[in-house]
């Protein structure tokens, strides 16, 4: 730039150049920002992500390894948070945020099925059960903890989870002894851990169900019963 | 007068006149047959129909033949017409055979009806009175009672009335003719249906006649100068005639434009519809109104009544019956059946009832113009057995039919018929004596001899010779003339007999005959110029000697009577020219040379062509008249003496003298305009005169200015002055020498007036000086630098140059300066300023000094150079487009200066002694780092600003401001600089007020940027806690 200038315009140069500067720095601030919110968000989920693996490590749960680009971009940015590196890493890290949520609810879904069988089939028998004088309260409470164990299923589990899992499965217990004569509780529990075979629909059950008006609450399906 | 003189001599006098000339038969009272027949010229008359009653016999005794011809014959009535035009002398005739018919014949009984002035009632009074064995009082009291105290505004309400009556009960539907077109069935059904229906009394409803109760309506009917009120009007007034309106009614009659009809008639449907078929097709409703009128006329004045009584019918029946029963017949002469008008209707009745055992014959004459005739009602036409048709003219034999009354007027009333009533003649001639020759108490006039020498005497049959004066041959014949090529007896009598005598017996009792208004009494025309018929007359005299030469000498000296009668001085006469032989009396004349020289004897001699100077000598005569008399020249020889005039005058112009171009473009406009056919004003002519700057050239009617004319017309189809090889005859006694040079001197003359005002007008070459300088002001004012256009070629063609655009203050002289580079400035230098060479004859030099001081005058003081330039009249677009400039630059001045300074001022304080380059380039790469972080502002105005710094960074030069040296030179001087100055100062001022924006903008942005490192190290940390949960979830077996 020419030494020799108007006042105005010398003013008009140095105003520039200082803006240049603040304008850089201030969308520095922006990009940080922004990490700085995102960031807060995937840290929360993995940090669910993480007590879940707790509850279930060694039971239910044997953990699941991120890719080594994941590994190699979190270095990175823990060195140079620059608004580049850390678009790409908050990608990779949401994906495998995703992954491990969805192994693990796989995985607790098959455990809780193993404890109580089939929920939804279990709600199922426990609503017929409620109509019947004797069982009805058991099925009753039964049913209410199937379906908040059922409303937390996709999900990856909590404590409260496991809480209602112990319920559900004591309720079944409890409904299970209920059940006279023996007969019918040894044909409705296998009823509610994937069905029956037909040697337990015996006289003594047909006639249980027809007292107790179920008779129509129940189907003969193809299939091997599975076993107990 | 004297006793031995015929100077101030009359042989009649106005009282004479005044009781022996009757123009109009009609004034002439019935007793009057020797005055009548005095002077009656013997008729020319044509048997058109019925048989021949005696081969020797014409004229009036064949009507008088055929009339009585069948007297005695009981079974027939006899219709004779005799037919002609208006003032034919068809009354005449019948006025002679009731003059030669015998009043006291036993045979028959005459019932005379002459074509006196009268009223209505005075004529059926005659008719009454005349028909015998009836008394009529009983008719006559009722018309007394209809009209004698009704006035005629009474009488035209009574006609309406009568008319509906008419309409209603009388007129009656017409029944479909077996042979009827189309059309004629489509007109009688369109008439049956303006008559409406009739209800079960018989009187019609919803017709024309219940129109006619709409006020609006009856009165249109009744409008002054209307149908009805012209004809009540003529029942009232004493008249001779009753057939001038025969028109009937016409659409003007009906207020068929009026407003407010339909609206009045609104309750009546019907009439409505009707109304409106009358407005469509007003013709068949005018028919009917005809109709309707010709049945109520005789209601309404009295000739019927409903209650019955006394019809003119009746009493001409009951006449012939009592004429009958005395073995008698009823002779009818009417003068003019013209004049019972809508009562004819009565007389007809009388023409085809036919006679029979007691009812006498009719013996019926008429006079009646040819249009009346053949509008006679068919069933009165097919009986008229003789027609008889006024054919050829009383006038064939002017001087005879003008001689009869001479001497009538000289025998006097009283003499006349003492003459008639001696001589008991009825065949018509030799009764009434030759004044000349029984003047003095049965002894010829004393000046017979002389005057028959002087003036000259018609032969007469039955009277002898009969001298014309006051008239002669030639005067008379100018006379009849002047009457016209339509003129009938009774205007002869009245101009050429009446008039003439009356006022030639005062004037030349008066001794100043012929007096100025003779001039318009007899035909003046001339063949000859005024000097060379009255050369030898003092002025103070020669205005009556000339009138007396051109009509009773025909332009040639007088006959030394008339000279004397008249108290004319005796002159001896023009003298003979060296040109007489040339007289159009020569009759040929020698060809002219047809460029080369003819070998001897093969000149050949053709008769020479008509003069066409006979409306220039009736001209220079003109001046005599009342000024709303005189013709002037006609048109078209205006025209051709106006263009002969021009061109031999343009032709002496020479403007080339002064380096004019006249012959095109401007020079040619400007000449045109100052000088053209109009220029040449000719007295008492038609056409537009030259007005403004023009020169006009007065042509008065003077003896110089005739010869002039004359002059120029000769030579335009001549090219020489040489009268022995005429076209047409030479002026009668002028000298070609003498014409020749009054033509050259009056041509010269006028020329140097053209030149002289052209150049006093035009300036010769400042037009072209004027076009140049203010070129190059023009120049000036759109930016060119001043001192590149000092010279003629710079301003012809001025340096290309880009010097900007005008400041809002020099707009309009821009514009204005813009139109004036539009002009032809090469085209005025070559009209007005150039010589012209070669065979091309283009312009070829100029002096392009005197051109370059004419600018150095414009540019120096433009104001008076454009006040001198847009006063000229020279040329209007050059004028035009000065004072335009002028104005605007007077206007814009100030303005402009004050514009230039601020601009100056403005740019000078910006740039802080700095160069506008420099500054241009810096800012612009201020501009682009802002722009490049988004800082720059006015947002959107970076190529603006990309622009503005582009102009400073190119301006030229190296001295940026303006000085304006006062008055508007200064202001046009400054322009080249000052649009620069103004071009740079506005860049600057937008690039600084871009920069201040912008800076503005810069701080704003500059707010709030700390603590990048604290959010960094969050950032950080919040990346290391993931990385450990990552690790955290590691698959285990």
């Amino acid at each position: 730039m020419a030494t020799n200038m108007p006042r105005w315009l010398s003013e008009a140069s140095t105003a520039v150049t200082d803006a240049t500067n603040a304008v850089q720095a201030q969308n520095e601030i922006s990009d940080l920002t922004e990490a700085r919110a995102e960031l807060a968000r995937q840290l929360c989920e993995f940090r669910r992500l993480a007590q879940a693996d707790a509850l279930g490590r060694g039971t239910w749960w044997l953990g699941q390894t991120a890719e080594p680009d994941v590994f190699r971009e979190l270095k990175k940015a823990s060195s140079f948070p620059q608004a580049r590196v850390l678009n790409s890493l908050q990608r990779r890290l949401d994906s495998f945020a995703r992954t491990v949520n969805t192994r693990m609810v796989l995985s607790w879904g098959e455990y809780s099925a193993r404890r109580t069988g089939n929920v939804t089939e279990l709600q199922m028998l426990a609503g017929t059960l409620s109509g019947i004088e004797g069982v009805a309260l058991l099925a009753a409470n039964l049913l209410e903890i199937l379906g908040q164990l059922g409303r937390i299923q996709t999900q990856a589990p909590t404590r409260e989870s496991l809480t209602l899992l112990d319920r559900a499965e004591k309720g079944l217990a409890d409904l299970e002894a209920a059940l006279q004569p023996n007969a019918v509780r040894e044909f409705l529990s296998a009823v509610a851990r994937g069905g029956a075979p037909l040697n337990l629909l015996t006289d003594e059950v047909r006639t249980w169900l027809t007292a107790n008006r179920a008779e129509l609450c129940f189907k003969i399906a193809a299939g091997a019963p599975e076993k107990s | 007068m004297t006793l031995d003189t015929i100077e101030k001599f009359r042989c009649w006098s106005g009282e004479s006149v005044g009781q022996t000339v009757f123009p109009d038969i009609g004034a002439l009272a019935s007793d009057s047959d020797a005055v009548f027949l005095a002077a009656h010229t013997p008729v020319d008359l044509e048997h058109i129909k019925g048989p021949e009653v005696d081969p020797g016999k014409s004229g009036e005794v064949q009507v008088l033949d055929a009339l009585l011809q069948r007297v005695g014959d009981h079974e027939r009535n006899t219709l004779v017409a005799v037919t002609g035009g208006s003032g034919s002398g068809k009354s005449h005739v019948v006025r002679w055979v009731h003059a030669h018919i015998n009043g006291d014949d036993e045979r028959f009984h005459v019932l005379y009806v002459p074509r006196a002035v009268q009223t209505l009632r005075s004529l059926l009074r005659r008719i009454v009175d005349g028909l015998p064995g009836v008394e009529g009082t009983e008719l006559l009291a009722r018309v007394d009672a209809a009209m004698g105290k009704a006035s005629p505004g009474e009488i035209k309400d009574r006609v309406v009335s009568e008319m509906r009556i008419a309409l209603n009960w009388t007129i009656q539907e017409r029944d479909a003719e077996d042979d009827e077109t189309d059309d004629e069935a489509a007109a009688r059904e369109d008439r049956n249906a303006l008559l409406g229906e009739p209800d079960h009394q018989g009187r019609r409803r919803d017709g024309l006649a219940d129109l006619l109760e709409e006020s609006a309506i009856s009165q249109a009917l009744l409008r002054p100068d209307g149908r009805i009120d012209r004809l009540v009007r003529s029942y009232f007034d004493e008249t001779s005639r009753r057939d001038d309106d025969e028109e009937g009614f016409t659409a003007a009659d009906l207020p068929i434009r009026e407003r407010g009809i339909r609206r009045s008639l609104q309750g009546r449907p019907s009439l409505v519809e009707l109304w409106d078929i009358v407005g469509r097709t007003p013709e068949d409703t005018l028919s009917l109104l005809d109709e309707a009128l010709r049945l109520a006329l005789p209601a309404a004045i009295g000739l019927r009544s409903r209650a019955g009584g006394d019809t003119l019918d009746g009493l001409f029946t009951a006449s012939r019956r009592a004429l009958r029963e005395q073995g008698r017949e009823l002779v009818l002469i009417f003068e003019d059946l013209a004049q019972f008008g809508l009562v004819d209707g009565e007389l007809y009745d009388q023409f085809v009832t036919p006679p029979s055992s007691d009812l006498a014959p009719l013996r019926v004459v008429f006079a009646v113009t040819d249009g009346a005739y053949g509008k006679l009602e068919r069933t009165v036409r097919t009986r008229v057995e003789h027609e008889f048709r006024v054919g050829g003219s009383a006038l064939a034999e002017p001087q005879a039919f003008v001689g009869r009354y001479l001497n009538l007027v000289r025998v006097g009333r009283p003499r006349a018929q003492e003459l008639w009533s001696q001589s008991g003649a009825r065949d018509g001639s030799g009764w009434v004596e030759n004044a000349c020759d029984t003047k003095e108490n049965g002894q010829e006039c004393r000046f017979r001899g002389t005057c028959h020498a002087a003036f000259g005497a018609v032969e007469i049959a039955g009277l002898g010779a009969v001298g014309l004066y006051p008239y002669n041959a030639n005067a008379l014949r100018r006379a009849v003339a002047k009457v016209g090529t339509d003129a009938t007896p009774r205007l002869v009598v009245d101009e050429c007999v009446s008039t003439n005598l009356l006022e030639a017996d005062v004037h030349i009792g008066a001794g100043d005959y012929p007096h100025a208004r003779v001039q318009t009494q007899f035909d003046f025309t001339a063949t000859k110029l005024r000097e060379a018929v009255v050369g030898d007359v003092p002025a103070a005299d020669a205005d009556r000697v000339y009138r007396a030469r051109v009509i009773w000498g025909n332009e040639e000296p007088l006959a030394p009577g008339i000279e004397e009668a008249f108290t004319l001085h005796k002159y001896p006469g023009p003298a003979p020219t060296s040109s007489a032989g040339t007289n159009p009396t020569a009759g040929s004349a020698t060809m002219p040379d047809s460029g080369t020289t003819s070998p001897p004897g093969l000149s050949v001699a053709l008769p020479l062509a008509a003069s066409p100077l006979d409306s220039l000598l009736q001209w220079q005569n003109q001046g005599a008249l009342p000024e709303g008399e005189r013709d002037g020249l006609p048109e078209a020889d205006v025209s051709t003496y106006r263009t002969t005039l021009y061109n031999l005058t343009l032709s002496r112009v020479h403007l080339d003298q002064d380096l004019v171009h006249i012959y095109s473009g401007r020079g040619k406009e400007l000449l045109a305009r100052l000088f053209n056919q109009t220029s040449f004003a000719i007295q008492d002519s038609s056409g537009r005169v030259a007005g403004g700057d023009a020169v006009r050239i007065e042509i008065r009617r003077s003896p110089e200015n005739v010869r002039l004319l004359a002059a120029a017309y000769w030579f335009r189809d001549h090219g020489h002055f040489d009268p022995e090889r005429a076209k047409w005859p030479w002026p009668t006694g002028q000298s070609p020498e003498q014409m020749m040079l009054e033509l050259e001197g009056a041509l010269d003359r006028w020329a140097a007036l053209v030149r002289e005002r052209f150049l006093a007008v035009s300036g010769g070459a400042g037009i072209a000086r004027g076009a140049l300088g203010l070129r190059a002001l023009a120049l000036a004012a759109t930016g060119h630098d001043v001192d590149a256009i000092r010279s003629t070629s710079a301003v012809l063609n001025p340096p290309v140059a880009s010097p900007g655009q005008p400041g809002s203050a020099w707009q309009v002289v821009h514009v204005s300066a813009t139109k004036v580079l539009a002009l032809p400035v090469e085209e005025y230098l070559g009209e007005f300023a150039a010589v012209r060479q070669g065979q091309t004859g283009e312009p070829q030099l100029i002096d392009a000094l005197e051109f370059d001081g004419a600018l150095a005058e414009f540019l120096s003081d433009p104001t008076t150079a454009l006040s001198k330039l847009a006063t000229s009249s020279a040329d209007p677009a050059l004028t035009s487009a000065a004072r335009e400039f002028e104005n605007a630059l007077g206007a814009s001045a100030g303005p402009e200066r004050a514009e230039l300074e601020a601009a100056s001022a403005r740019l000078t304080a910006l740039l802080e002694g700095c160069l506008p380059q420099e500054v241009g380039a810096t800012a612009y790469q201020v501009g682009s780092a802002a722009n490049a972080a988004g800082l720059f502002r006015p947002h959107l105005k970076w190529r603006e600003f990309e622009s503005s710094t582009n102009a400073l960074i190119d301006a030229p030069g190296s001295e940026f401001s303006v000085t304006v040296e006062p008055g508007p030179a200064g202001v046009l001087s400054a322009q080249h600089r000052g649009r620069v100055v103004r071009r740079l100062a506005n860049a600057l001022t937008f690039v600084v007020d871009a920069m201040e924006q912008t800076v503005q903008e810069c701080r704003r942005s500059a707010v709030g940027a700390g603590g990048v490192a604290e959010l960094r190290d969050v950032v950080k940390a919040q990346v290391v806690e993931i990385h450990q949960l990552v690790q955290s979830l590691e698959r285990k077996e």
